[in-house]
């Protein structure tokens, strides 16, 4: 049981799928609640799975000092493994993406076209995205890394909105695009070193005695920007990122959170778990313009955008891009602080957005329209909803004492020490996003109520509470007592920034510029 | 002598066959039935002869070493014989195929098999020209088959034409390497070779390759493969788009890396002088073949000439298995045509099935499949496998024929080639999503007439199904046993 | 061991206990609770509230019985947040500062709770907006107890929740909602400032070789090594923080429009409590800000400018809220005035006694509002007084404290202030303290002045608005009065805890609070004739503002609306506050909403039409492809079709027909091959 806990959480949403196939399509209720059974096994053993945890085990480019390793031969021609395991920062999103499969099920309650072959999709999916966080082999975590598309595409494709057809191609080629080149890069790796054990390779590259061509920078910087524009896609970081509000605003309500909640996490976890050990030098080199500076224009250019949407999904959507910017800008940082920070944001953002995408189908599936000013006045007529909205917009925009705001602080902190002025600015974003928020929740929530049609909706049912609730409780817990997260993480972050031993502060020059202003006193 | 005979007695026995079914059905009141039984079985008869006696003939080289049936020919033969053995399972149940005409269909295609299995086993200049025209006759012929269509008849002509110009290049380079070495022998070619015979040796390399493209339809010589594949019956098509290309591979392989690049030769200087060109030039064809043919799939409405399009594309990924001129290429190449075959047919099958009951190859016609009930649901779901695994995506069979093939190259440090490659995936996806989308996403449901699919059927498309899986996640044993193929 | 130590987290725990209980409530029975409910809840929370009064009142007995030097009393409570160099602690801590604002927060809190259960009785989610009061008092006893920084920041950022909360709780009304989204943005803009001060001293104390903290105990001790230049650069930051708090230029501008709220809402949060918040965070501080004459140089302008400014607004408003709002601000202008002349004593004692009249003040408004059913334009009402007598009494004792009447609470403070503003010197602007004095004394001018305006205006004269509605006016029922005469009784005792030594006091605040807040030691010339005088002047500038607004409102009546008219454009221009809002809107909201709109047509019309492009390009060289197809391989066809028809079924005709074409290609493709071959 505990040697195979890993496998047992990512495949048993499979055997979900295999089960539901064999239950005649018409048995809704059944259908849902097997997949509600089949979800939840992986959420509560992902619990017993941090207890059983030891925060040491710091993995990374250590083979011994990852967790619940299973390793068995796959590709024996090629040395190819089925090779997993935990160390602080996979853990960490195999909790989340068990906790948002789980969720999304319920939020799923609403789908009533093809109820069957939906489900079966969709836990498909949740396998996929589990595997790709316990992989710790290159070819493992790129075959769940691509094979997390295919249900994707048929989800949004066929579930989707009006503007499906496009959204769920576009979604397809691009995320695509971005990760075939991962192949090369692996290929590269492994007939340098002659393995595709990620811990092997990082332990390898992180001596920096690099083998054969990889002695090449040229090789490596390229190798970095093949990978880097893969992740840059899934996060995703400025220039890349007009995919994500076309397939948040078509996909349905369950697979937006699935989106917003692991899969922008997969782009951010994969630099984590694979540019940053095995390319350190690279790393220190890009960072500061790849991350760094495109984490601010995340930030800054999502708020902005956000403001401009009149769709209230699409304004999440642009909010997650906005989000996710302070977790580039944390990895940026290549500081304890900063890259806790990140991570710790990777878990809110996906706890966060997971409630604010349900909401916003909660009142979808009512009024059928998403126009913010096509509402007003709700607090009237669903107080409740406004209530859990509130909640969840609060928590968006980084309040004290709830989950968001700590990492928000930690990462402005740690960035600050590294790029104090791109993080001033970015630290605006705090402002912009209360701003686009709260406008926005007036909008919908306060005012008169325009239409009295709308005074017969039912307010929050049972369900929809159900589907919030447990990642209502990790916002409020981890933001009054973060230090479960932390001291999770803690120990391999800490590890992981010794990768880079950034020793000389590159703090001086500001310093210098701040006193030309001043004058010495 | 005996020996020889009992060596090829799976093709003698497909050639019995053959003739055999020309006078059943020359004396005419042959049932569509039994003919369909008794070419199965023969074929199955072959089969069971090539597994139980292959092994002994490994190293005997047959008929004055014309022949050499070793353990890649006996691959490729079985192939073929499979390939064979599903075409005409597809052939009974294709309504193109007028049951006044099944039997001639029948013998072409079992005498094809013959044919190809010659190509891939055959050692000598003249033994390859005879056996790639054996084939060409009957490809012509079966693209002809079908009379009624107008652009039936020009296809074939188009067909016959070029491949007969083709084969003459081909000839003129031979006859100039016999000219320059005195002989036949593949192997001895090189073996003779002195420093006087370079122009002729390069020229008739040059020469012989044009001619062989034009037999894979490679572009820019794959004029004749869009129509061609377009007019003949589906299971024809099916069978285009597989045999020949493997066959001709086959022969690359056997005659550059068995012997031009073999480390044996006293040519090794100048071969590995024209290494690079050569490699040159194939990475150059494999690439626009793969571009070229994916960017003309993009447009097409009707799926057979897609499917045509993309199975030139697959060509262009085969052909860098033969660009790297190495055993991990080849091995890569033996794959790869292996999963071809199965997702290729598979999809192939499903059209057959559409096309049997709704007489359409439009991409637009199969709108909504998987919304009209349970068995076109099967249908879709089946094919989504097929386009998925042809696209070369994980978990299915295709992805890790692309994975060696690209392995084989990386390894060879043809990056470019590599990217152009990856580049290529993507795009083929985007057509490949467009029958998902006409299958899956497209609901408006015309209304249509229910399509029959038997048991039969969906045992075959299961069994296409499942391969295609079971090779996308446990193929290390297979692929190690393609390992044991290559010397 | 039970010790008191053990139960400080009672003090912000009782009123959260409050908030989740009434916050249950409220989320259950939604708008519309049962009578039960809204009793239970307007039971519950005022004590819950008390409960923390008690135990403040304990602790306060305990600190008085220490020794002077180590009077603290703290709790850790738990590890908030470590990770790295950043380690915080969720500790709560007590001393003679903090002491003395959290009896002001359960004291005054308290009563304004009790006030609140009889002013909101009608109110159908009466539960929802007891819920905010507590959580509003959990989060400033955060803030207060808060013995770090980031601690102190979630206090911060809680009262500005609350405060949006409650500005915008008849949220029907866009105009309050909005009101409430202006309030926590504007916030969020000093916030901003705050935080990157914090970043600057964390990081900055790293900088010049110590190990980051954050709670304020380190951080007095290790603050030396930095440079003056680099803490002043910080306590700018910060005290931009605290003008949004604290509504000061430029930030104040949320204050006004706070007044949306329930009347004990801008008794409680906008006149007592949260705005006071950015003085504490300065005395907190003080040894940062003491230690940067820059910083608190632009203090007292910023601050002196805020108190004048506001109070000549405040003359010209009719609304009887906006006008006790627009003097708020002037007082939070002279308590920063304190500040910035490092009285913080003088500043702390302010907030006191502003406390209680401002409290005082705005409960008297709220009643007047109930007896003329909710009637806030001070035109139409007039001679009250009668009427209702207890909250006239009230509102006078609270007008007279805060015009600085000799006597009563609002003197001394005011009065401490001027003269410390007056007497200490200011090394980089040595002009400054003595104009800074009369710009002090003239704002106490005016302040009597718009005070008893509004005095006037409300209880003078004859009712102004129809007579039967006069019949209708009723004093409030006694839970609103009693909590308004205990303001009164404070507003005019409480100025004596800080009497000053020249009217024989000893200052006995200052003296409590000397040890903790680290003032600027400048030499305090003690000039008593000099003080006396000061006084005098003082003093005679309430008078005179007093008899001026006598003279005007009650004597000449007509003369109000002449002086208006005569004014002209000054007039407008006060009386449109001096068009803040407007130069904001046209400099900062409108720009940001246009950028946005470009910001979203360059997300469409660039970045994603160039991936849509790429795919469009895909396609393109497809068709190219395609056509080049076409016309080879049909045209080929074609060709042979025509001449076949041409020249009937001759086999040799159709050949020579293709024949040459295809020779073209393949030879064609062979010569280039061979080329290739050659070449390498």
């Amino acid at each position: 049981m505990e040697n195979h806990i890993l496998t047992i959480i990512t495949f048993t949403p499979l055997i979900g799928a295999a089960v539901i196939s064999l239950i005649p399509s018409s048995r809704w209720s059944l259908i849902r609640w097997t997949s509600v059974f089949f979800t939840a096994i992986p959420v509560l053993l992902s619990f017993k799975l941090y207890t059983l945890f030891s925060p040491q085990s710091t993995g990374l480019y250590q083979a011994d000092l990852f967790q619940f390793v299973e390793k068995y031969a796959w590709i024996s021609s090629f040395n190819v493994n089925y090779y997993v395991g935990v160390d602080g920062l996979s853990i960490t999103m195999v909790i989340l993406s068990a906790l948002v499969s789980f969720i999304g099920v319920f939020a799923s309650f609403s789908i009533t076209k093809a109820v069957k072959g939906y489900f079966v999709l969709y836990l498909i999916l949740a396998t996929a995205m589990t595997g790709v966080f316990i992989a710790l082999d290159f070819f493992l975590f790129y075959v769940f890394w691509e094979v997390m598309l295919l249900p994707m595409y048929f989800l949004i494709g066929i579930w989707g909105g009006p503007r499906r057809e496009y959204a769920a191609i576009k979604f397809f080629l691009y995320t695509l695009l971005g990760s075939v080149f991962m192949l090369l890069v692996m290929l590269l790796f492994y007939f340098a070193t002659g393995t595709f054990s990620l811990v092997e390779l990082s332990s390898i590259m992180v001596s920096r005695n690099y083998p054969s061509y990889l002695n090449i920078e040229s090789i490596r910087i390229a190798s970095w920007f093949l990978l880097f524009i893969g992740f840059a896609i899934k996060i995703p970081a400025f220039p890349f990122h007009t995919w994500l509000p076309d397939a948040h605003v078509e996909a349905p309500t369950a697979i937006s959170v699935i989106l917003a909640g692991v899969l922008l996490k997969m782009g951010t976890y994969g630099l984590l778990r694979i540019s940053y050990p095995l390319f350190p030098d690279e790393t220190i080199m890009f960072v500061p313009l790849a991350l760094g500076a495109l984490g601010v224009v995340n930030i800054i250019y999502g708020a902005f955008v956000a403001m401009a949407q009149t769709d209230l999904k699409k304004l999440i959507a642009y909010s997650s891009i906005s989000h996710m910017g302070y977790v580039m800008l944390g990895m940026a940082a290549l500081n304890v602080e900063g890259i806790n920070g990140a991570v710790f944001q990777m878990f809110n953002h996906g706890t966060i957005t997971s409630i604010l995408f349900i909401l916003v189908g909660v009142i979808y599936d009512r009024a059928h329209h998403r126009d913010i000013d096509g509402f007003g006045g709700l607090v009237q007529l669903m107080p409740r909803y406004s209530a859990f909205a509130a909640f969840a917009f609060f928590a968006g925009l980084g309040l004290p004492g709830l989950s968001s705001f700590i990492s928000e602080v930690l990462v402005l902190l740690g960035a600050f020490k590294v790029y104090p002025y791109l993080t001033a600015i970015a630290a605006l974003g705090v402002v912009l996003t209360a701003a686009y928020l709260l406008w926005a929740y007036m909008r919908v929530f306060f005012d008169q109520v325009k239409h009295d049609e709308y005074r017969s909706f039912p307010d929050i049912n049972k369900i929809e509470v159900i589907s919030i609730l447990p990642v209502a409780f990790f916002v409020v817990l981890l933001g009054v007592y973060p230090a479960p997260f932390l001291d999770l993480v803690g120990p391999t972050m800490t590890k992981m920034v010794e990768i880079f031993n950034v020793a000389t502060p590159i703090t001086h020059n500001w310093l210098n510029s701040i006193s030309i202003i001043f004058g010495k006193g | 002598m005996l020996e020889n005979i009992l060596a090829i007695l799976p093709e003698l026995v497909l050639c019995l066959v053959a003739f055999y079914l020309i006078i059943r059905s020359a004396s005419g009141n042959a049932r569509r039935s039994t003919l369909y039984y008794e070419a199965l079985l023969g074929i199955v008869i072959a089969i069971l002869i090539s597994l139980y006696s292959a092994s002994t003939y490994y190293q005997s080289s047959l008929f004055y070493s014309v022949l050499k049936f070793d353990e890649m020919a006996v691959y490729f033969r079985l192939l073929y014989l499979g390939l064979a053995f599903v075409v005409i399972v597809m052939a009974q149940r294709s309504f193109e195929i007028a049951d006044y005409l099944f039997g001639e269909f029948l013998v072409l295609i079992i005498a094809l098999t013959a044919g190809m299995s010659f190509i891939s086993a055959s050692t000598d200049l003249l033994m390859i020209y005879l056996s790639l025209e054996w084939v060409a006759l009957c490809s012509y012929l079966l693209t002809g088959l079908v009379t009624g269509k107008k652009r039936a008849t020009e296809a074939s002509i188009k067909y016959a034409v070029f491949g007969g110009i083709s084969s003459a290049v081909m000839l003129f380079g031979i006859s100039m390497l016999f000219g320059a070495s005195g002989t036949l022998k593949i192997s001895d070619i090189f073996l003779l070779y002195n420093e006087s015979m370079q122009p002729f040796v390069l020229l008739a390399i040059t020469l012989f390759l044009v001619g062989i493209s034009a037999k894979i339809a490679a572009i820019p010589l794959h004029f004749w493969a869009p129509d061609a594949y377009q007019v003949a019956p589906v299971p024809v098509t099916a069978l285009f788009s597989v045999g020949p290309k493997a066959a001709v591979l086959a022969l690359l392989v056997r005659v550059f890396y068995f012997n031009f690049f073999a480390d044996t030769n006293s040519a090794n200087g100048i071969s590995e002088g024209i290494k690079p060109a050569l490699q040159f030039i194939f990475g150059i064809l494999a690439a626009i073949t793969m571009t070229a043919g994916n960017l003309l799939a993009l447009k097409q409405e009707n799926i057979k000439r897609m499917m045509a399009y993309s199975s030139i594309s697959h060509a262009g990924y085969l052909l860098i298995g033969i660009v790297v001129f190495n055993g991990r290429g080849t091995e890569a190449l033996l794959f790869y045509l292996f999963v071809y075959l199965l997702m290729n047919l598979g999809a192939f099958y499903v059209i057959n099935t559409i096309v049997y009951k709704w007489k359409t190859e439009q991409i637009d016609d199969l709108n909504g499949l998987a919304w009209r009930g349970k068995n076109h649901a099967y249908l879709a779901v089946m094919m989504s496998i097929f386009l998925f695994s042809m696209a070369g995506l994980p978990p299915f069979a295709g992805f890790i024929g692309k994975w060696y093939i690209f392995a084989a190259a990386v390894e060879k440090e043809l990056y470019w080639l590599v990217v152009v490659g990856l580049i290529n995936v993507v795009i083929s996806l985007y057509y490949y999503a467009r029958v998902l989308k006409a299958m899956f996403l497209v609901q408006d449901v015309k209304p249509r007439e229910e399509l029959e699919i038997s048991m039969g059927d969906k045992l075959w498309l299961g069994f296409f199904g499942v391969t295609n899986i079971y090779f996308g996640l446990f193929f290390s044993q297979f692929f190690d046993y393609i390992h044991t193929l290559i010397p | 061991m039970i010790t008191i130590e053990n139960f400080i987290w009672l003090i912000p725990g009782a009123p959260l206990a409050g908030f989740i209980i009434n916050g249950f409530i409220s989320f259950f029975a939604g708008h519309n609770a049962s009578e039960g409910l809204k009793k239970f809840s307007s039971i519950i929370s005022p004590l819950l509230v008390f409960v923390s009064f008690i135990v403040s009142i304990v602790l306060l007995l305990k600190l008085v019985a220490l020794p002077e030097q180590e009077r603290i009393i703290s709790q850790n409570l738990y590890t908030w947040i470590n990770s790295g160099t950043l380690h915080v602690d969720a500790a709560l801590w007590v001393d003679q500062l903090s002491i003395v604002f959290i009896l002001l927060i359960t004291g005054v809190g308290f009563l304004i709770h009790l006030y609140s259960a009889a002013y909101m009785e009608e109110d159908l989610s009466l539960p929802r907006y007891f819920a905010y009061l507590n959580l509003f008092t959990f989060s400033m006893l955060i803030l207060i107890l808060a013995d770090n920084i980031l601690l102190l920041f979630v206090g911060w950022e809680g009262v500005g929740l609350c405060s949006y909360l409650l500005i915008g709780f008849w949220h029907k009304d866009r105009e309050f909602a909005t009101a409430g989204m202006k309030a926590f943005i504007v916030n969020r803009i000093g916030d901003f400032a705050f935080i990157i001060g914090f970043f600057m001293l964390f990081w900055g104390i790293f900088q010049y070789g110590g190990t980051p903290v954050v709670d304020f105990k380190s951080l007095k001790e290790i603050v030396g090594n930095l440079p003056q230049w680099y803490i002043t650069t910080i306590t700018i930051l910060l005290f931009i923080g605290a003008t949004g708090k604290s509504a000061q230029i430029p930030l104040y501008v949320w204050l006004p429009d706070a007044m949306a709220g329930p009347t004990p809402v801008s008794a409680l949060i906008h006149a007592a409590t949260m705005v006071t918040a950015g003085i504490y965070l300065i005395a907190r501080l003080g040894f940062l800000f003491a230690a940067s004459p820059v910083t608190l140089t632009l203090i007292s302008i910023i601050a002196a400018a805020t108190a004048f400014f506001a109070a000549t607004i405040g003359i010209t408003q009719f609304d009887i809220k906006k006008v006790l709002a627009y003097s708020t601000v002037s007082q939070l202008g002279y308590m920063f005035l304190a500040m910035g002349s490092g009285a913080f004593s003088a500043g702390i004692f302010h907030v006191m006694t502003h406390a209680f009249f401002k409290a005082l003040l705005f409960l008297g408004a709220g009643s007047v509002i109930m007896a003329t059913h909710h009637e806030q334009d001070i035109r139409k009402m007039g001679g009250l007084r009668k009427k209702i007598p207890v909250t006239f009494f009230t509102f006078l004792i609270g007008t007279l404290a805060i015009a600085g009447i000799p006597g009563l609470s609002g003197f001394f403070s005011k009065d401490e202030i001027l003269w410390k503003v007056y007497s200490t010197p200011n090394n980089i602007l040595p002009w400054l303290p003595h104009v800074l004095w009369f710009v002090g004394v003239v704002t106490a001018a005016i302040t009597s002045f718009y005070m008893f305006r509004l005095l006037f205006l409300t209880f003078w004269g004859k009712y102004r608005a129809d007579q039967h509605s006069y019949e209708q006016v009723h004093e409030s029922p006694l839970s609103m009065t009693i909590p308004l005469v205990v303001l009164a009784l404070l507003a005019i005792i409480g100025g004596y805890i800080g009497l000053p030594g020249v009217l024989g006091g000893t200052n006995i605040l200052h003296h409590w609070l000397t040890p903790v807040l680290s003032e600027s030691h400048a030499v305090l010339e003690e000039n008593h004739h000099l003080e006396i005088l000061l006084m005098l002047v003082s003093t005679s500038a309430a008078l005179g503002g007093l008899a001026a607004a006598y003279f005007i409102y009650i004597l000449k009546p007509v003369l109000a609306k002449n002086i208006a008219s005569g004014a002209g454009w000054v007039h407008t221009l006060v009386y449109h506050k001096y068009f803040v809002d407007e130069v904001y809107g046209a400099v900062i909201i409108k720009p940001v909403l246009k950028v946005r709109y470009w910001l979203y047509s360059f997300d469409q019309k660039i970045i994603d039409a160039f991936v849509n492009f790429t795919s469009v390009v895909t396609k393109v060289i497809s068709q190219i492809h395609g056509y080049f197809d076409r016309v080879v391989v049909d045209g080929v066809v074609n060709i042979v079709a025509m001449v076949t028809d041409y020249y009937g079924n001759s086999i040799r005709q159709w050949q020579n027909g293709s024949l040459n074409r295809y020779l073209f290609y393949i030879l064609g493709s062979s010569l280039t091959a061979y080329i290739l071959v050659r070449i390498f």
